[in-house]
């Protein structure tokens, strides 16, 4: 084996199979279980309307608008109101569980299940946010996102070490979603012309959350700036995030543009999906960064 | 060490499958790639298609729906999709999943929606519950147009809207046809 293979081995093995001390894996299970349970209970007056077969859209039907590939546990269950509701209140039940960590792997795996199960029964009242969210309950599956403040952890020592690799996956499925699209935007003339915020801040019900200065919203050299430094800060994310030089500043960028957005933009809870998973970032609690800085200074 | 090999095999996977499926498409190749490993994906439930978000272009229609019912006496009952535009902050969070749904279901590459649509909102959103004969489902919207060099007045959308698509016109009875 030549020396570039042994290194280039190492740094794989280091970069995936270093063991670490990994409480964000614990926040980041807190904050995603809030996040979702948020999302699942906003369905409860409209259950019916949506997954119901006298809704807006009969089994057979939504098999018409989605990928025959995909699988959904309600094309092998009796599609009656009962067993609706049975599986809305077990997906909350594995939300709940998980939000306590209690039998953490499994409780993922169940949320993975019934939410994945949910979407592919009525994929068009779905979007972005809810295919991340079905993602990261994939890799809370393998993260050790019960072994820090849960129910499970309470034998665990303090300061206990885990392989790094199930939070390498989700960092770099984070990554994935930033790169992905920043390239789209600079693919596009809206965004490169500095005309997207102009043609975003023209859609209605989506923009127009809270009150903006009409100067903003009438000037076409702001709304330029605005467009690019979003592209700006969408390309020096991904990147920044894996360099501890650059870290702080990518995180105080993402959470500058998402709290931007929320601010601006009716998009649910996508914009704290993205910040909740800016936790995965973190090395150690920021309140434990608090209190090192105290000691060092006393 | 079965265990190491399994652990790398497993995260080869997963990176190469979320790099093809998540990142746009750069090539013939890229492409096809991307739909040899769909089905599994799709089967998995970890399919993701590439992250737009108002990319590469931003969406510059404003669109609703409106249905025409007309009952076997002859008379006629409307309805319009909700114009969120004029909802509270509440509504709109709590409204979130209506305004995806609306939003999707306008779209030709969801015509087979319709015919359910238009069944359920027959059933619960109007008034009028009788027999049934005919119904007219029609798009409506508002294009944005691009901002003059100059322009010392920027547009500002608003319903009613300038286009009107008819996507349905048929006999109720027809309705799934």
């Amino acid at each position: 084996m030549d020396s570039h293979t042994a290194s280039l081995r190492d740094l794989w093995n280091r970069f995936f199979f270093k063991e670490a001390f990994q409480p964000c894996c614990g926040i980041f299970r807190i904050a995603y279980a809030t996040l979702l349970l948020i999302n699942v209970l906003v369905w409860w007056p409209d259950l019916n309307q949506w997954f119901g077969e006298s809704g807006v859209l009969d089994f057979a039907s939504s098999r018409t608008v989605i990928d025959a590939d995909t699988i959904t546990l309600f094309a092998w269950l009796p599609k009656t109101g009962v067993v609706l509701w049975g599986a809305y209140f077990l997906l909350i039940g594995h939300l709940l569980l998980l939000l306590v960590g209690f039998y953490t792997r499994v409780q993922a795996f169940g949320v993975f299940i019934w939410f994945t199960s949910f979407q592919h029964r009525n994929l068009l009242i779905f979007d972005g946010e809810d295919y991340l969210f079905r993602l990261f309950a994939f890799l809370l599956i393998l993260l050790p996102a019960g072994k820090y403040f849960a129910l499970d952890s309470r034998r665990e020592s303090d300061r206990a070490v885990y392989p790094i690799w199930p939070l390498r996956l989700a960092q770099l499925q984070l990554t994935v979603v930033y790169i992905s699209t920043a390239w789209e935007k600079l693919r596009g003339s809206d965004w490169v012309d500095g005309l997207a915020v102009y043609y975003a801040s023209r859609l209605d019900g989506i923009f127009g959350r809270f009150p903006l200065p009409g100067v903003l919203l009438e000037s076409l050299f702001l709304m330029k700036l605005l467009t690019w430094l979003v592209l700006v800060l969408e390309c020096f994310i991904p990147l920044g995030l894996w360099f501890k030089e650059t870290r702080r500043w990518a995180i105080v960028s993402a959470c500058f543009l998402h709290l931007s957005l929320e601010y601006t933009m009716n998009l649910f809870l996508f914009q704290w999906l993205m910040l909740a998973s800016l936790i995965l970032f973190l090395d150690r609690p920021p309140w434990r960064k608090g209190a090192l800085m105290s000691k060092s200074l006393n | 060490m079965l265990k190491r090999v399994t652990i790398n095999v497993f995260i080869v996977c997963f990176l190469t499958a979320i790099l093809i499926d998540g990142l746009p498409t750069t090539s013939l190749f890229h492409g096809r790639l991307k739909a040899f490993i769909d089905p599994a994906l799709d089967k998995v439930g970890l399919w993701q298609q590439s992250w737009q978000l108002f990319a590469p272009s931003v969406e510059k229609v404003n669109a609703s729906l409106s249905a025409t019912f007309t009952h076997e006496d002859g008379r006629t009952s409307t309805w319009e999709s909700v114009d969120w535009s004029r909802k509270s902050l509440l509504r709109r969070f709590f409204g979130h999943r209506e305004m995806e749904f609306f939003d999707a279901v306008k779209n030709d590459s969801n015509a087979s929606a319709w015919p359910d649509l238009l069944r359920y909102v027959a059933t619960h959103e109007i008034e009028d519950r009788g027999p049934l004969t005919h119904v007219v489902l029609t798009r409506h919207w508002n294009e944005t147009p691009a901002p003059a060099p100059g322009d010392r007045q920027l547009y500002r959308s608003s319903r009613p809207k300038d286009g009107r698509y008819v996507l349905i016109d048929r006999k109720w009875e027809d309705l799934s046809d």
